[in-house]
């Protein structure tokens, strides 16, 4: 069978139950394209192809024998490298830990593998999810698939890159100032960054306690719901999990979206951050969809984005110090450049101006509940502008600041980036859809919605296909 | 901050092994965080909690 590089989970999860395509036939294929292509794209730190045809094989038998596991049986797929995979290691994309190999599953790694997922590898992140792209690492950064020499987002970039240039249909990212949105903003992809405490980080390499998340990365939104279907629950073993009921994500796609209050945050790409036009007028365009589509959209205002991101930046920075401390006295050479300039930041804060800013954090939180409470979800900018060229210091160094994620990582509600189209440039643009914690399936009916109408999921980069 | 300004203040931290391309980047990385302790407001309530997730064990449930 040709194009499976392409192939989403819901769509090959229906062959495979039906016997037309083989987990084995379909792991194969990925392999060979990352055999092929991801030298151009960096994507993978490590491929397991040994443990991922055993693995296959399994899902094959077990399929054949009429005991399918569900829709993520016998699906390929791929984890960044800051979570635990027993008998592989987790090396943060760092020479600080690598060779250390993980004893045991995170829950998440295990709740995938239990799912009958196939893992392919792990993926290349910025260095201990902070520090990239960076070329002074073990391993180099990965890179755009809609242009090699643009930058592919991050931390989760090697999640970004292999979705986009057709490696496997799912990927995990994290997220603790934006990290899954990132590189879905940038590499024209879906992710989304759960309800804190909606899916366990346990087992995955802190980098902030408080505004750390675990997010399934796929290419559309189908997929997006499938994976935070296995994902998602409560692990008693993880201090921050919720113990809320999971719905079944994927029931209210195809509902539309008449009816629903859409409210748009324009402040944070106009009065705040000016956003580049092309980004500023994707966002209106989908507000313009949901209005013709039978939302009712209104403006809302939250705190201003700089206030959410300065409080987001301050706990991130401190609590990131917390985990480096050690490392950063006894081998600070070690780290890559961008990593450790980053970190060293938190050794700079008193412990009044972290406790100032877990304390600005309820304020800013409640401020957001209450422009949240007449409407079901908003509508906003991801990222503020397009992708910039990987070497480009001067632009790179703006994406911490010019961006609309950190403000939902303070907050703790569930957000969503999808594509919205492309710039001049060729590189794509997006929406970030928030809502109310734990409403993440009303985030994915609207973005279905969207996504049908656009069909932005359905372009992919030019020479990738197959 | 001068070199030797940063190397005093990275001492003070235990950051001994830093090089002057470090402490470089440290000046660098304090101006950044600066700017976000800046925004910090010093006038909350003192009746404002901290947003903490720990949760003691043992308790009566």
């Amino acid at each position: 069978m040709s194009g499976l590089g392409f192939l989403g989970i819901a769509e090959a999860g229906d062959l495979l139950r039906a016997k037309k395509l083989s987990p084995v036939e379909l792991t194969k294929a990925l392999l060979e394209r990352i055999d092929r292509l991801d030298k151009d794209y960096n994507a993978f730190i490590a491929v397991t192809p040994e443990a991922a045809l055993a693995a296959a094989r399994q899902a094959e038998a077990e399929i054949a024998a009429g005991r399918w596991r569900g829709p993520f049986h016998g699906i390929p797929y791929a984890l960044k490298d800051i979570i635990d995979v027993e008998g592989l290691p987790t090396t943060a994309h760092s020479k600080l830990l690598q060779g250390v190999v993980a004893a045991a599953d995170a829950p998440v790694a295990a709740r995938l593998k239990a799912a009958g997922g196939i893992l392919l590898g792990k993926l290349s992140t910025h260095e201990f999810a902070i520090g990239g792209p960076s070329f002074d690492l073990p391993w180099p950064p990965a890179r755009n698939p809609w242009n090699r020499d643009y930058f592919a987002g991050g931390s989760s970039s090697g999640s970004g890159a292999g979705l986009a240039a057709g490696l496997f249909p799912a990927a995990l990212g994290t997220d603790t100032g934006g990290s899954v949105r990132n590189p879905a903003s940038q590499c024209g992809i879906t992710g989304m960054k759960p309800t804190y405490g909606r899916v366990s980080r346990r087992g995955v390499l802190p980098l902030a306690f408080s505004l750390d998340h675990v997010g399934p990365m796929t290419r559309d939104v189908r997929d997006n719901a499938l994976m935070l279907q296995v994902i998602a629950g409560h692990d008693p073993g993880d201090p921050a999990s919720a113990d809320e009921p999971v719905p079944d994500y994927a029931a209210a796609l195809g509902q539309g979206v008449k009816g629903l209050r859409v409210g748009v945050i324009r402040q944070f790409y106009t009065k705040d951050i000016a956003a580049h036009p092309e980004m500023a007028a994707a966002v209106e365009a989908a507000a313009r969809f949901f209005a013709e589509a039978g939302a009712e959209t209104r403006e809302i205002h939250l705190p201003p984005l700089q206030d959410l991101s300065s409080c987001g930046q301050v706990i991130m920075l401190a609590e990131a110090y917390a985990v480096h401390e050690r490392w950063l006295k006894e081998r600070p050479e070690d780290y890559g450049a961008r990593g450790r300039e980053r970190l060293l930041a938190g050794a700079g804060l008193r412990a009044a101006d972290y406790i100032q800013a877990v304390r600005w954090r309820l304020q800013l939180r409640d401020a957001a509940a209450a422009a949240f409470r007449d409407i079901d979800l908003a509508l906003t900018v991801s990222s503020h502008d397009p992708a910039c060229r990987i070497d480009d210091d001067a632009a790179l160094a703006t994406t911490y600041s010019r961006q609309a994620r950190m403000a939902f990582n303070v907050t703790g509600q569930p957000a969503l980036v999808i594509p919205a189209g492309f710039a001049a440039s060729g590189m794509p643009l997006s929406v970030q859809l928030v809502g109310r914690p734990f409403a993440e399936a009303l985030l994915y009916r609207a973005a279905a919605a969207y996504e049908a109408a656009t069909q932005w999921t359905k372009r992919h980069p030019a020479g990738l296909a197959g | 901050m001068t070199t030797a300004s940063l190397r005093e203040m990275a001492h003070a931290l235990g950051l001994d092994r830093l090089t002057d391309a470090h402490l470089a980047q440290f000046g660098h990385a304090l101006e950044i965080v600066a700017q976000h302790v800046q925004r910090l407001p010093r006038d909350l309530p003192p009746s404002r909690e901290m947003a903490l997730i720990f949760r003691a064990k043992g308790t009566a449930s």
